[in-house]
């Protein structure tokens, strides 16, 4: 009877310290205090499946893509250099305190201003691994890639803050923020879905007289598709081609978003306007335009800035909401 | 020089014409609708209205007159050029005019695309500003052909650095800067067009002027000069009307390559150096391989453009190597 009790008594001692090592199985894994980045399965597929673990909260982070900053920003990880960003501009805060780099979205930089700053972190582009990437691991930096670069999708940011918030959002009311602008966003975007199916979106991203026509994949067409918009250009080759005008013809969208390199809307629509007035009976044969339902966007719109993404998403939701009434 | 054969030319002539007259009639009817001609008449000339008048009048008509002219006042300036620099690699390239269309383009589209409209305009300037600095620079008692290219390159070389950097700096919008690095006749309009032609007629009317000056030079210097001929000032002449015809392309369809440069080889080959039969069977010829690459672009992948420049590019390259190789030696006078 003692025997069988021992016994017991060991069973139960063994499921319940398997059972309390559940919810901390990652750190269990990596050890406590850890902190781990794992690669969202949008970079898994670019061969980045370990993910990087550090031992203690970076204080020297440098990151070299737009998507991360202002997450990180918003948690309080200490940047000491961001990339310098021509959309818009980085919060006060964070320009005062962070050296702006020109990285042109990690194509040619100086690796030497990087090692100089002496990171503890350093966030590139997963397109450099095997260049910079490189020269950053030999140096003994740690390095974690991610999605950068013109594109980036809604979906993509969305991953990377998930990693961010897990790796360093515990306890954190800047990561209670973002989820909670994140969740926000989510039903909005859940709503318009419901209201925007089985509409026709053109996304068009222009510099008059030329137009590039920008599939799902592109930064806007994302936004529209994630809107429930059913973009018109299928081509799945790239996310930006010229546009095809007769095939344009064919297209009838419902909704029309020209997005350029316009500082604001209002020059964009100039632009465009003067542009769709040199060929009227052309392009009064697209619906969308034909019935006024023609949205210019600012150069803003053009490359994501990560985080930045929800405040676009929504201004675009309140244009929808505003054209619709 | 030879003696040219009037009838050989005429024939020649008669039978680009008719490749430009069916190749024109073609596209208007190709594309991502095919339109019968009775479609076409219909439309274009009885203004039926509908889908066929749109796609005929405002999207295929334009582009094929500028395409034919586009071709017509390159192959002209490339020819005009051989004639000066007595160089068979003289292309409009060469005098800068596709760097400083570049160059103004490039910095209006990145740094101020609030002017936009104003484009060709400043592609016009700064593809004329080139190729006048590039004068300016090759001047040395006169105009030598040598000092032209060398001067040429070192422009070139300054102005694609500064092209390079400013795209590099502005990565994140590069679309349309590509689009006119490309060359493209996408989006072409009657109001394009007027401006075009305006341009076409009177640099062709001048570059037909200069058919005996181009000659003349083929001489070469000394006997030019012992013609009385003032080698410089008609080298400057000549220059200028096909700086002036490369800039007005330029200006409005991009940088367009090899046309200026293959087609008054494959002019000679058929007719000769005489500028006589040459300038005018560059014309023809010109515009009928431009109007054909712009319609291959725009038909090749369905629901794609490809930029005509990029269609030139590849075929040309190509083609210039086999013409090597069949003539032995290139023929630059």
């Amino acid at each position: 009877m003692k025997k069988l009790l021992l016994l017991i008594a060991v069973m139960l001692a063994a499921v319940l310290a398997v059972g309390g090592c559940g919810t901390d199985k990652a750190a269990g894994e990596h050890g406590v205090g850890k902190i781990v980045l794992r690669y969202p399965e949008a970079l898994q597929q670019y061969g980045f499946k370990e993910p990087l673990v550090l031992d203690k909260i970076p204080q020297r982070v440098v990151s070299l893509a737009h998507t991360p900053v202002l997450a990180l920003y918003e948690m309080g990880v200490n940047q000491v250099a961001v990339p310098q960003n021509k959309m818009f501009s980085w919060p006060d805060e964070l320009a005062k305190n962070a050296q702006e780099l020109n990285t042109a979205m990690n194509d040619n930089f100086d690796i030497e201003s990087i090692v100089v700053l002496q990171p503890d972190l350093v966030i590139l582009g997963y397109h450099a691994k095997d260049s910079y990437g490189k020269i950053l691991e030999n140096e003994k930096i740690p390095v974690y890639y991610v999605d950068a670069g013109h594109v980036v999708t809604y979906k993509s940011v969305k991953e990377l803050t998930d990693v961010l918030i897990e790796a360093f959002g515990k306890d954190n009311a800047g990561a209670d923020k973002i989820k909670e602008c994140f969740d926000n966003l989510e039903a909005r975007m859940e709503e318009m879905r419901k209201e925007n199916a089985g509409k026709k979106v053109m996304v068009l991203q222009s510099a008059p007289p030329r137009h590039f026509i920008q599939n799902k994949e592109g930064t806007l067409g994302s936004m529209a598709d994630m809107l429930g918009y059913d973009n018109v250009y299928k081509n799945t080759e790239s996310s930006l081609a010229l546009l095809d005008r007769e095939q344009a013809l064919g297209y009838e969208p419902d909704l029309l978003l020209c997005v350029g390199g316009s500082a604001t809307a209002e020059e964009h629509q100039q632009l465009m306007e003067e542009d769709f007035a040199k060929n009227p009976d052309y392009w009064n044969s697209i619906k969308a335009i034909r019935e006024g339902h023609v949205i210019y966007l600012p150069v803003g719109y053009i490359a994501s800035g990560g985080i930045e993404i929800v405040d676009r998403i929504n201004s675009l939701i309140d244009m929808l909401e505003t054209a619709e009434k | 020089m030879k003696t040219i054969s009037l009838f050989k030319v005429s024939a020649v002539c008669v039978v680009l014409a008719a490749l430009i007259v069916l190749m024109s009639l073609g596209a208007l009817t190709i594309g991502s609708a095919d339109y019968s001609l009775k479609q076409i008449a219909d439309a274009v000339i009885y203004g039926a209205e509908g889908p066929v008048q749109i796609v005929v009048y405002n999207l295929r008509l334009p582009r094929i007159i500028m395409a034919l002219e586009v071709g017509a006042c390159l192959a002209v300036a490339g020819a005009l050029l051989q004639s000066v620099m007595r160089n068979p690699l003289a292309d409009p390239g060469i005098i800068g005019v596709s760097a400083g269309a570049a160059t103004a383009a490039t910095t209006i589209l990145l740094l101020y695309p609030a002017m936009l409209s104003a484009v060709p305009l400043f592609a016009f300037g700064g593809a004329s500003l080139a190729c006048v600095l590039i004068y300016i620079l090759a001047w040395h008692d006169g105009v030598d052909p040598v000092r032209i290219i060398l001067s040429g390159v070192a422009i070139n070389t300054v102005l694609g650095a500064y092209n390079a950097f400013l795209q590099m700096l502005n990565s994140d919008n590069l679309s349309n800067v590509l689009a006119f690095m490309n060359g493209s006749l996408s989006g072409c309009n009657w109001e394009q067009i007027y401006v075009i032609s305006a341009y076409s007629l009177i640099g062709l009317i001048c570059g037909f002027v200069c058919i005996k000056s181009a000659n003349i030079l083929q001489l070469g210097d000394e006997m030019a000069s012992g013609l009385g001929v003032n080698v410089s000032r008609v080298r400057i002449l000549l220059s200028a009307v096909g700086a002036f015809l490369a800039a007005a392309t330029v200006s409005v369809a991009g940088m367009i390559g090899f046309i200026g440069l293959v087609v008054p080889h494959i002019a000679r080959m058929m007719v000769g150096s005489d500028y006589r039969a040459l300038l005018p069977v560059s014309t023809l010829l010109g515009a009928f391989l431009l109007l054909a690459a712009d319609t291959l672009g725009r038909t090749l992948v369905t629901g794609m453009e490809i930029p005509v420049g990029i269609i030139m590019a590849a075929t040309g390259g190509p083609f210039f190597l086999y013409m090597l190789r069949k003539k032995g030696r290139v023929s630059g006078s």
